[in-house]
């Protein structure tokens, strides 16, 4: 049962040079520890292929069944063949070697709602692509809306107040983006504007930061 | 076919990614929520896995309509769940495609292993008890995975069987001490099948607690190893030797062995022993475990242990059956490529029209081609069938 195994084995094997030509391991296992001094033998040999026990009737018949299944798929458009290359020469038995048409794949009706988006607009033109948006979350504008709904709630004052502290609340929000539109506190953490120095110099030494 | 699930209805869904359906479903759940917290975005995974698997586990006749005896109720999709179980056939609608469901055949061949299995070990009439169990359950099962059939009474089980059951007798049953002539009557075989298949230790069949009395089913779960240790023994057996094998059982049985502990256990030369276990090891199925005497793990001062890994040997064996497969695969194509002429001969079309047009020596090539491929074929299927024990059950 190792005969499959045998040509990758000896091709493997033939073509390493140096140290250490590497033998496949199944090929000792299944052949015996003497197999690799033999002489290689066919990989197909032409004997009667050996059976334990002859196929049953069930099994005749799923075979029989199973034929029929495997030359209806041929006959499908599904099974992509190359086609024969032209004719040489016209001979007579031409005649009778007439190769049946197939069906095209393109003449398949099908549901395009099947396909992944990408394919549909290649089966059918008229069908563009679907361009996706990125999420607009627009987060200055919900918490415009939040703090608008605040105030709104507190109405007591009058509605010049309310129209002033909305605009004060405007201009701190603007202030406050500034800052917080960055995600790193590189302005906190690390900047020094050497405000804070001491502006003399201690004996003219350098500063090493 | 579609009725009984022999075909699914293939929806559009089925064609996009699962993660693409998931992360839809999460945008979906998203829109509600305008900021979101670490407990709320938890909430929205869970929904959307709950609503995307509700999406598939639709166990709705999809693509079916009624005929149209009410035309006021018919809609093209209907979904069944409404309790509208009686067998009212319904007809296909035209414009949704239908695929094999695998599942369903699977779960035949596979009963049909069982029963084969069952006929081998006791007898015809066992199997046939175990036929009868698997046709009672045969509509409610889903999966292969399951471990027990739905249960059954003897009642239900002694209904399904052929009536010619009771004249057979191949069962020796303990007579009832009043009525010394009495034949035993259909309820009494069944019982005494039942608790036969009960009583066997490849587990055909268990009680079943807790729905009530009597109810006996399947019990798929230990039927699954049983088989694989089964194909397992018979193949060691068949390659290695019935005496390899015996070890083989011997430390599956016992768990880990010192050599000695084999070789008494085994009834064998303590050469042979030897030999053996080293062709089992090189085979793969059997390893080795050291247990250190000494502080220093050296090799000559510790025990050595022989043992038995199950799963790893099934998977060597699933390895090995798969390759026997692609040698007989690459042997037929082999042998057509032989007989290339000849085939392009059978492809003519007068050829086709009239078969006597091929002189004898064709002919009879031609049977020997036929007998050759179908041998081929048969032992595929066969080792097909050993695949289906070994990963699918």
């Amino acid at each position: 049962m190792s005969r499959g195994g045998f040509r990758g084995g000896g091709g493997g094997g033939a073509n390493r040079t140096g140290a250490g030509a590497l033998i496949s391991f199944d090929l000792l296992r299944d052949g015996g520890i003497n197999s690799l001094f033999k002489e290689q033998s066919d990989i197909f040999p032409d004997i009667d292929i050996p059976m334990p026990r002859k196929p049953t009737s069930t099994e005749h018949e799923r075979w029989m069944l199973r034929k029929r299944f495997l030359d209806q798929i041929r006959d499908t458009p599904f099974y992509l063949t190359v086609p024969p290359p032209p004719k040489d020469i016209e001979r007579y038995s031409d005649k009778y070697k007439v190769v049946k048409k197939k069906r095209h794949l393109r003449d398949i009706q099908t549901d395009l709602d099947m396909f992944p988006e990408e394919l549909q607009s290649i089966v059918d033109p008229s069908k563009g692509k679907k361009k996706r948006r990125t999420g607009d979350v627009d987060a200055f504008g919900q918490i415009e809306a939040l703090l608008a709904n605040a105030t709104e709630e507190k109405d007591e004052d009058g509605e010049e107040k309310q129209g002033s502290d909305v605009e004060l609340d405007d201009d701190e929000n603007f202030d406050d983006e500034e800052d917080m539109v960055d995600d790193n506190d590189y302005g906190q953490n690390y900047f020094d504007n050497g405000e804070d120095d001491d502006v003399d110099d201690d004996d003219g030494e350098a500063d090493y930061y | 076919m579609a009725n009984d699930r022999y075909l699914i209805p293939v929806l559009p869904e089925h064609s996009r990614s699962v993660v693409d359906r998931l992360l839809e479903a999460e945008e979906r759940e998203t829109e509600k929520y305008t900021i979101t917290t670490a407990k709320e975005l938890l909430a929205i995974k869970q929904a959307a896995i709950a609503s995307v698997e509700a999406e598939l586990n639709v166990d709705e006749m999809v693509g079916m309509k009624r005929k149209a005896a009410d035309p006021l109720n018919a809609q093209t999709k209907k979904f069944a769940m409404d309790g509208s179980r009686k067998q009212e056939l319904k007809e296909v609608d035209e414009h949704v495609f239908f695929v094999v469901n695998y599942e369903k055949y699977n779960m035949i061949f596979r009963n049909e292993l069982v029963v084969d299995f069952a006929t081998d070990r006791i007898n015809r009439t066992a199997g046939q008890v175990v036929k009868a169990f698997f046709e009672h359950g045969k509509n409610s099962m889903k999966a292969l995975h399951e471990d027990d059939t739905p249960s059954a009474t003897p009642l239900h089980i002694a209904n399904l069987l052929p009536a010619d059951l009771v004249e057979r007798g191949d069962i020796v049953l303990q007579h009832d001490s009043m009525n010394q002539h009495h034949k035993p009557g259909m309820q009494d075989i069944v019982r005494g099948y039942i608790t036969l298949l009960q009583t066997d230790t490849a587990g055909f069949v268990k009680t079943k607690d807790g729905a009530g009395a009597n109810q006996y089913t399947i019990n798929l779960g230990k039927l699954r190893k049983t088989m694989k240790r089964r194909v397992l023994e018979s193949l060691l057996s068949e390659r290695l030797g019935v005496a390899t094998c015996r070890i083989a059982r011997i430390l599956m049985e016992k768990g880990k062995l010192d050599e000695n502990q084999v070789q008494k256990l085994a009834m064998l030369p303590p050469k042979d022993t030897r030999e053996k276990l080293a062709q089992l090891t090189l085979h793969g199925f059997v390893d080795i475990q050291e247990v250190p005497k000494s502080a220093d793990r050296a090799p000559g001062r510790s025990f050595h242990l022989w043992y038995v890994h199950q799963e790893k040997c099934y998977k060597e064996l699933l390895t090995d059956v798969y390759r026997t497969i692609t040698n007989l695969q690459q042997r037929k194509k082999h042998e057509l490529s032989l007989r290339r002429a000849l085939l392009e001969k059978l492809e003519r079309e007068d050829v086709k029209a009239n078969m006597d047009l091929l002189n004898d020596h064709d002919k009879a090539n031609l049977e020997y081609m036929n007998k050759l491929l179908e041998r081929l074929e048969t032992s595929k299927s066969r080792l097909d069938l050993m695949l289906l024990i070994l990963r699918d059950f």
